[in-house]
């Protein structure tokens, strides 16, 4: 899943370049919005899903660190 | 007294007051529950949950850029605005949170971290990288804050005009500017100085659900008085399609000769009301948009956001964060891209909303008004000639700059008392008591410095074109987070080289863009990526100065002494 991720996140940057819509300045999503504003509204809420998925599947392991950790390591310290 | 019998501006002030004293009961609230310990005062004894957290994040992250910028730049460049800065923002920053603000978040908790030299000293082992650090960060963040108070300054001098005609003759009635900067910043101060990084992210989130909704309000009235979304896209389609696109092509140039003759025509002195004067098509190449994408890496260098990650509750607190955070940009920028396009080409009974295009004025003469972006949304609003929702957008703008200021505020004066006074003066060995009493007289201090500053700097032009190399600058520093976290063979002497090239490089071309241009303008942040290209291969400075960072540091570190096995365990346990 990881490597599926990465590929995702990887093509949300190429998709970005939209260059396909450079000059069309006669379609209208939803009768108003410009074609290239919602292409990337749509990248948006892509790189939403996308992250998400990362953060389900890809969480790195050795970030969850348990509630007494830091304690110890305050003290030490003279609790920074 | 109804509201219509109030005079002009009063309405404004009040909704503003409304919001500074909501902060300020915030404040109030976050000091009951704190527990009189720097570790609390600086980050929250770590406690934010989820959704404080991406909401105070968001809040910090856009600044009033987000909402007066992006109308203003929608209006100058067209649509594109959005795929350059709000979509690559979401790619970007959701990134830098995902791969370098979760692992900070743990060093940070595991070895007690508050900021970020103190990360850096202890991963290259070097106890004075504070000595670059510092002044490089302190530098590139004074500018943004500097921006921050004069835009609140202005805007609350913009909403309030006429509101004291009796007192205030000089500036027709508005709450002058040194007094809107002093209200202001004395209103961030108090709720910082009472609840610290608590009070901090309580305000941001208070801050971005403002803006939320002063955004799609004003979205909503605004199209509804163009006569509805279909009808103010069309009006841009017939008079300045290029807006539309990225590109500029034949019939863009055709249909703006026609129009500029007719607008032409219409200046003349026998002539009725101006018409429309169309803006010059202007096109963005793909290399400039492309370009953008390094913009957002600043995220991952911003003091003040780190000061913001730390207060996390645990890891998995961010997963909100990284998920939700391109959807909300989406949510504020879609909106005032909109705006800012439909401006191009508004009219209302006949008459052109904007009096002047990037080119000029409407109608020229002495008293014409200076084509300033900025302005944009703010006579969008006006045409409403609704005070309540131009009262919500002087909040809503506030609201943008003051998230910002606030954690601004806050990391400094946890880096003046940490790396500084605490590392060089105590050696490491403040009591807790100690490092509250000197971030709390740091952050008064910091305020008071930035707000004479500004007085003395409102003048100041080049301020405003320093901000994106700001964030430049920041961006230069993202092979240097991410290679500590991720790269073991990244060694003392790499770190210091990168930083020294990165920002190197990005004064070079500052400097050099002043000498050609005059430090006085406004310095196009457009740089060649090679010595002898045209400015048709224009990127933004952050292109060259990240990639001399990351050349610097990967060729010195290969060249030096590995680290230790003492800190790899420390920093690479796995």
């Amino acid at each position: 899943m990881k490597r599926v991720v990465i590929f995702l996140v990887i093509l949300l940057a190429v998709l970005h370049q939209d260059f396909w819509w450079r000059a069309d300045d006669r379609t209208l999503v939803l009768g108003f919005l410009p074609v290239s504003l919602a292409y990337h509204v749509g990248i948006s809420i892509a790189a939403c899903l996308v992250w998400g998925l990362a953060c389900r599947y890809c969480w790195p392991k050795d970030v969850d660190l348990p509630d007494d950790e830091p304690a110890t390591i305050d003290a030490k310290r003279g609790i920074r | 007294m109804l509201l219509a019998d109030l005079p002009p501006g009063q309405l404004q002030l009040w909704i503003i007051i409304a919001y500074l004293a909501a902060l300020i009961v915030l404040g109030v609230a976050s000091g009951r529950v704190f527990k009189g310990t720097a570790h609390d005062y600086f980050v929250a004894s770590r406690g934010i949950g989820p959704v404080l957290l991406v909401l105070s994040v968001f809040g910090t992250t856009m600044t009033a850029f987000a909402i007066q910028g992006s109308s203003g730049e929608a209006w100058a460049s067209g649509v594109g605005v959005y795929g350059k800065m709000a979509s690559w923002s979401g790619i970007v920053h959701a990134a830098c949170f995902f791969l370098i603000g979760v692992k900070l978040w743990a060093f940070g908790k595991r070895y007690g971290f508050q900021t970020q030299i103190q990360f850096f000293r202890e991963r290259f082992g070097s106890s004075n990288i504070g000595l670059i650090l510092f002044p490089i960060l302190a530098l590139l963040q004074a500018p943004y804050i500097i921006i921050g108070i004069i835009g609140s300054g202005i805007m609350i001098q913009v909403a309030t005009r006429g509101a004291f005609p009796g007192w205030f003759e000089s500036t027709g009635g508005a709450v002058p500017f040194w007094l809107g900067t002093l209200v202001a910043t004395g209103v961030v101060w108090l709720y910082v100085s009472l609840g610290g990084a608590r009070a901090t992210a309580w305000a941001n989130a208070l801050q971005t659900v403002i803006f939320l909704v002063v955004g799609v309000v004003t979205f909503w009235a605004i199209a509804d008085r163009l006569g509805g979304f279909t009808e103010a896209t069309r009006l841009v389609q017939e008079y300045n399609p290029s807006k539309l696109t990225r590109s500029v092509t034949e019939q863009h140039q055709q249909l703006f000769q026609e129009k500029m003759a007719a607008w032409t025509a219409s200046t003349q002195p026998a002539a009725g009301a101006p018409v429309l004067r169309p803006h010059k098509p202007k096109a963005m190449t793909e290399l400039e948009f492309l370009s953008y994408g390094m913009i957002p890496l600043s995220v991952a260098m911003f003091p003040h956001l780190f000061q913001l990650w730390l207060t996390a509750r645990s890891a998995k607190t961010f997963r909100m964060t990284v998920t939700l955070h391109p959807l909300l940009i989406m949510l504020i920028w879609a909106p005032c891209v909109a705006i800012g396009i439909w401006a191009t080409s508004a009219m209302v009974g006949g008459k052109p909303v904007i009096p002047f295009t990037p080119e000029g004025p409407l109608v020229p003469g002495p008293n014409a008004p200076v084509p300033n972006p900025n302005a944009v949304l703010g006579l969008m609003v006006q045409m409403l000639s609704n005070p309540v929702v131009s009262g919500l957008l002087a909040a809503g703008v506030l609201a943008a700059i003051l998230g910002g200021m606030d954690a601004q505020f806050l990391c400094l004066g946890s880096m003046f008392t940490h790396d500084i006074v605490d590392h060089y003066f105590e050696h490491d060995r403040m009591t807790d008591r100690q490092r509250l009493l000197s971030g709390r007289i740091f952050v008064m201090l910091v305020v008071a410095a930035c707000w004479l500053l500004t007085l003395a700097l409102k003048e100041a032009k080049p301020i405003f074109g320093l901000a994106v190399w700001c964030f430049s600058g920041f961006s230069a520093l993202f092979p240097l987070v991410f290679a500590s976290l991720y790269w073991r063979r990244t060694t003392k002497a790499g770190a210091y080289a990168s930083v020294i090239a990165g920002i190197g490089v990005g004064v070079y071309y500052y400097v050099r863009a002043g000498l050609e241009r005059g430090f006085a303008s406004r310095i196009e942040p457009l740089v060649p990526p090679l010595p002898g290209l045209g400015h048709e291969y224009g990127v933004v400075p952050a292109v060259p100065m990240v990639f001399c960072a990351l050349a610097a540091l990967v060729l010195v570190s290969l060249a030096t002494r590995p680290p230790s096995p003492q800190t790899l365990r420390k920093f690479f346990s796995k």
